[in-house]
């Protein structure tokens, strides 16, 4: 153990500090925009009882049953195949959105199945159409009953987001190896790294916990 | 003329007949209840009043306005003109009961929110839960949850308030407070329309009641001593736990009396 030396690691800090706002950015564009398309996939399967339904359920199971990282894969080299050259940073976010998609719309399903079903029928007899119902009834319950699974999901994304470095993109991780390959001190720039990771994590939890009692002042 | 008149009300469930040439009459101000069995079709016909059953046929004239049920977009002539409280209430709970009641009026009727807020206040005021504004459904007792139910249909300004077994979730004090409110509501001229197992309330609050059985309308009795002469109703009633020739208090038969 004497022989670890965190000085060069700790030189360049500023560097590393700079990769968790990436690791934050991907995650957090990943997980709005999953959440967007999990609220469409999660109407489409309950609005729906025909190919919707199943092309919505089919996307989740395919998606929950393979490896993210294959995902990105896919994406990374077959959008340019398309036509579509974007950057590594982009292919991330997209493969990590859509996986997110898949994960999030499941959490959802589970959410609407627990809301009450004279709720539907309530909001009919109140004159609400079925988008009002969605937006100003089902959504904003299923959105608190949830909460607690969706934040949760956010944070394995945070720590998922890792696998971003596998293609070249200068996230936490990314930044850290990095600083492991030009200072040797892979041991240290990792622990560190982890730590980082670690306090990230644990400032999420607490800022979760602060949203959830603000949502429950809130009525 | 009746104020409300429903007529052959035909229901299906596949290749049965779940309600069949149902019916009623009722005058403004009226509270009526429909009373049998379970399975008699009660529910159903009070469902159907207000467009969330599909019927095979049927009419509903409300104050000489004639709606042919089974015709499309009936549903939504129904529900602009009556107003439903369920049993299990249906209270949306991530709303405080001031939402729950200005959600309709703001989002449907697009009423401003203060000009709503205000109606809910004062409304919320009469029902004896001024207090309960700001409180979520999950803080208010059943008896609480029952009124602000009633009051976000009121909201809703419908002819014809229906409510669902309104007793059925209440201990006998606050079913004394809900049957006094009703009271009160019948007075102001809303014509009410319960579906209730509770042979007492059934007894004390109703003007006219329907008695059905196998989805058709056995027998009707208006007025309590009406009812009491008719052999079903008063058997049906006696049988459920409530004798309806028995002295009950005159001064709550209702208006004719």
């Amino acid at each position: 153990m004497s022989q670890l030396n965190f000085h060069p690691v700790l030189l360049r800090l500023p560097f590393l500090l700079g990769g968790v706002g990436v690791t934050v950015l991907i995650a957090t564009l990943a997980f709005g925009l999953g959440l967007f398309l999990a609220v469409l996939l999660v109407v489409l399967r309950f609005e729906n009882k025909g190919f919707w339904c199943k092309a919505s359920r089919s996307f989740s199971t395919a998606l929950t049953n393979t490896p993210q990282l294959s995902q990105i894969f896919a994406v990374f080299y077959c959008l340019p195949l398309m036509g579509l050259m974007v950057s590594p940073f982009l292919s991330v976010v997209i493969g990590m959105t859509l996986n997110a998609a898949a994960y999030l719309a499941d959490i959802l399903g589970a959410g609407m199945a627990r809301v009450p079903p004279v709720y539907h029928e309530v909001a009919l007899t109140l004159g609400l159409n079925r988008r009002q119902t969605y937006l100003r009834v089902i959504l904003p319950h299923v959105g608190r009953t949830m909460f607690p699974a969706l934040a949760n999901h956010f944070q394995i994304m945070i720590l998922g987001s890792a696998m971003a470095s596998i293609f070249g993109v200068e996230d936490l991780t990314g930044r850290a190896y990095d600083i492991g390959s030009t200072t040797f001190r892979i041991l240290e720039v990792m622990l560190v790294t982890g730590g980082l990771y670690a306090v990230l994590s644990f400032a999420l939890t607490g800022f979760f916990v602060l949203c959830r009692r603000t949502m429950e002042r809130m009525v | 003329m009746p104020y409300i008149d429903v007529r052959d009300v035909c229901v299906r469930h596949g290749k049965n007949e779940t309600l069949g040439e149902a019916g009623f009459v009722a005058e403004r101000g009226e509270i009526v209840s429909f009373i049998g069995p379970s399975g008699s079709g009660k529910t159903t016909l009070l469902r159907t009043l207000i467009g969330l059953q599909p019927v095979v046929r049927g009419s509903m004239t409300v104050d000489g306005r004639v709606v042919d049920m089974s015709a499309a977009g009936a549903a939504k002539i129904l529900r602009d003109q009556s107003a439903i409280v369920f049993q299990q209430f249906g209270l949306f709970g991530h709303m405080s009961v001031l939402r729950n009641l200005t959600l309709a009026p703001t989002v449907v009727a697009k009423r401003t929110r203060t000009e709503a807020e205000n109606e809910a206040r004062g409304l919320l005021e009469r029902l004896g839960l001024g207090d309960k504004a700001d409180a979520l459904p999950a803080d208010l007792s059943g008896g609480q949850k029952q009124r602000v139910a009633i009051a976000r249909a009121l909201m809703l300004r419908p002819s014809l308030l229906l409510l669902d077994e309104p007793t059925s979730a209440l201990d006998p004090r606050k079913v004394h407070e809900v049957s006094v409110l009703l009271r009160d509501l019948a007075r102001d001229g809303m014509t009410v329309v319960q579906v209730s197992h509770a042979m007492s309330v059934v007894s004390s609050l109703s003007d006219r009641i329907v008695l059905l059985e196998e989805g058709r309308v056995r027998a009707v009795g208006k007025g309590l001593r009406e009812a009491a002469q008719e052999p079903d109703i008063a058997a049906f009633m006696n049988a459920h736990g409530s004798d309806p020739g028995a002295g009950l208090p005159v001064g709550q038969l209702g208006p004719q009396q």
